[in-house]
């Protein structure tokens, strides 16, 4: 019959669904966010996106995107089965699969044996791998627009403790 | 029947049989060139000159114009080179071999070029393919713009195809590539007809059997 002896397992407080006050959440950061999981974000092979795509954090794309790429601080990597048709801006961009459009990054374009690039290049330092295909313009250069977005450091002058001359 | 048998050549290099086109274990050669480097001189007095590279794609090559101050475009012609439709079964009524495929039309501005680079491209068109992109040429190449272009000579040997680096003004690497690509050989009559848009300003017959052409277009 009746257990009236029962008494119920220790269960674990509910815990709140939503951080409470003293508890502050952990900031919307991709690079702490990155450090956590250990990985980069990726838009996976069966993902479409058209439009506008823009981020602060490293990037892998594997599916379709057409508009434009944005990644100023951050590299792009377009992945084997990656289609690009858009113009891209980033610090550092990897190329395995194909992309149509403007490439411009801050420090390099690389476009490996698999890669294929349809569009203009703009970048200090390119690499190209045997086998990959490009067509288009090259600039090694600086763009001056993205030294344009960075602030500028103003350097303070450094103030240097006087030497006393001491009387013995 | 019998089916032959694919022998690697005994010695990396050689081709003892002309109808071998693949040679794996090739190294690459490294010859000299004077066009390349008078074509360089030419162009010496030009602010930024503009080149069009329509050869196999060299990463180094992008590189090293655009350190001697050129502006660098790059349409490789080879790889994109759709392969021959099949011939259809010969038949009594019809004859007629059938047509190469079209080349893709050189979509930049006219008279953009300073210079072009063809290196041995022409070896693997068919003449009316090798027509139209000379056609295509002359529109996009600036009055006097130069063209530097390789023809293999050599009837009796087919080597591999090569990729092209430029190691100086004056000496080329040959780098061969594991690819078969039936290559055509001219005669000196047939490339003078190719460039009839053209003056010559060097042809010269190298040791490894190439002939280099460097040719100007002519004015107006």
């Amino acid at each position: 019959m009746w257990n009236w002896n029962y008494e119920p397992e220790d269960r674990a407080a509910p815990q709140p669904r939503y951080p409470m006050e003293g508890n502050p959440p952990a900031k919307n950061n991709p690079e702490s966010r990155r450090e956590k999981m250990g990985q980069v974000a990726i838009i996976g092979q069966s993902i479409q996106i058209k439009g506008e795509l823009t981020g602060n954090e490293d990037l892998t794309i594997d599916g379709t995107v057409e508009g434009t790429i944005e990644l100023k601080e951050n590299s792009l990597t377009v992945g084997p089965n990656g289609n690009i048709k858009a113009d891209i801006n980033a610090k550092k961009v990897t190329i395995i699969g194909e992309v149509q459009g403007n490439v411009t990054a801050e420090e390099t374009v690389e476009i490996r044996e698999t890669g294929k690039l349809r569009g203009n290049i703009v970048a200090p330092r390119l690499v190209i791998a045997d086998g990959a295909f490009f067509k288009g313009s090259v600039e090694m250069e600086r763009k001056p627009g993205l030294a344009k977005d960075k602030p500028h450091r103003e350097e303070k002058p450094v103030s240097r403790p006087e030497l006393l001359a001491v009387k013995p | 029947m019998i089916p032959e048998l694919q022998l690697s050549p005994s010695r990396p290099g050689t081709l003892k049989d002309p109808s071998n086109h693949f040679v794996p274990t090739a190294a690459a050669q490294i010859y000299p060139t004077g066009n390349l480097q008078r074509l360089l001189r030419m162009l010496s007095g030009i602010s930024k000159p503009h080149v069009l590279d329509l050869g196999r794609l060299s990463g180094s090559n992008i590189e090293w114009l655009i350190q001697k101050g050129f502006k660098v475009y790059v349409d490789d012609r080879i790889t994109t080179l759709k392969p021959a439709p099949p011939s259809p079964p010969p038949s009594r009524t019809e004859k007629k071999k059938p047509a190469p495929a079209p080349l893709e039309p050189l979509e930049y501005d006219p008279a953009l070029f300073d210079a072009v680079l063809c290196w041995d491209i022409f070896d693997y068109l068919v003449e009316k393919q090798a027509q139209d992109l000379i056609a295509g040429i002359l529109k996009v190449l600036k009055p006097k713009g130069l063209l530097l272009a390789f023809f293999y000579c050599n009837r009796t040997t087919s080597p591999p195809p090569v990729r092209y680096r430029i190691l100086q003004a004056d000496q080329l690497e040959y780098k061969p590539l594991p690819q078969t690509l039936p290559r055509r050989i001219y005669e000196n009559r047939e490339i003078q007809e190719l460039f009839g848009g053209f003056d010559t300003v060097n042809s010269c017959f190298l040791k490894n059997q190439m002939r280099e052409v460097l040719v100007q277009r002519q004015q107006g």
